[in-house]
């Protein structure tokens, strides 16, 4: 990619870096979900800067949609007292030497190179593969996005009463 | 520096790195679920900079597809979530 679409996604893969790291510290849910709605954009962004504008479009919707609710006041958060201090403390730096072995793999790949050949929207090629090739999938993942919001209709209709 | 795979994986590690990190730390449920995002977001920005760089020219958008998918299933997963947290909080 050229400078320009290289200094885009570097600030947007900032964007959504820092906004990740806010969302996993930040203590209050309003904030948390803003730092959400930042990785969206972020995530977006990078999608989009590397010619992915359907999946751009539809991982910030649904990104957003993440950030949403857990912004709002429908649940309350319950606190876990099953594990201990210690397992927590730990997964700082396990999460450490997680980032540090994906980065050696990535390092360390040696991955074809390819010519792009995609385009820069690719809602065509997609919704061909989406709607032809991987319907049963799609129907799957459609139902259960249905079930779940059907879960959480019943779960507030049953708070309200 | 010129963009390539190995840049896009690296953003992409630290996404999951900083959603696992949420995921376990984090005491409160709530605060544990904001870590579901960051790890699709990071599988995602994988997938399509591996569909960029260096896919087949037979499926080139295979992996921006199964991005989208991750992102919808990272929803799903958070709606069942903020569910279930809402009718525990009931009890």
């Amino acid at each position: 990619l050229d400078a320009l679409l290289s200094t885009l996604f570097y600030l947007f893969a900032a964007l959504a870096i820092g906004a990740a790291l806010a969302a996993s510290v930040l203590p209050h849910r309003v904030q948390r979900g803003l730092a959400l709605a930042a990785l969206a954009a972020g995530t977006a962004g990078c999608f989009a800067v590397l010619g992915a504008g359907f999946a751009a479009a539809v991982s910030g919707l649904a990104l957003l949609g993440c950030a949403l609710l857990l912004a709002a006041p429908a649940y309350r958060s319950l606190i876990s007292e099953r594990s201990p201090d210690w397992i927590r403390q730990l997964m700082g730096p396990a999460a450490a030497l997680l980032f540090a072995a994906l980065a050696y793999a990535a390092f360390r790949s040696d991955l074809n190179h390819a010519v792009y050949l995609g385009g820069w929207i690719g809602g065509a090629g997609s919704g061909r593969l989406l709607f032809s090739r991987e319907a049963v999938a799609v129907a799957a993942l459609g139902s259960i996005l249905l079930c779940s919001l059907v879960a959480l209709a019943v779960a507030w209709r049953v708070r309200a009463r | 520096v010129t963009l390539g795979l190995v840049q896009v994986l690296f953003v992409a590690a630290a996404l999951l790195a900083a959603g696992a990190f949420a995921l376990g730390h984090r005491r409160e449920s709530g605060a544990a679920l904001a870590g579901v995002p960051a790890l699709a977001a990071g599988s995602g920005l994988a997938l399509v900079g591996v569909s960029r760089f260096s896919a087949s020219l037979t499926d080139p958008l295979a992996g921006q597809v199964f991005a989208t998918v991750v992102a919808l299933a990272a929803l799903a997963v958070v709606v069942v979530g903020v569910a279930l947290l809402g009718r525990e909080s009931q009890r």
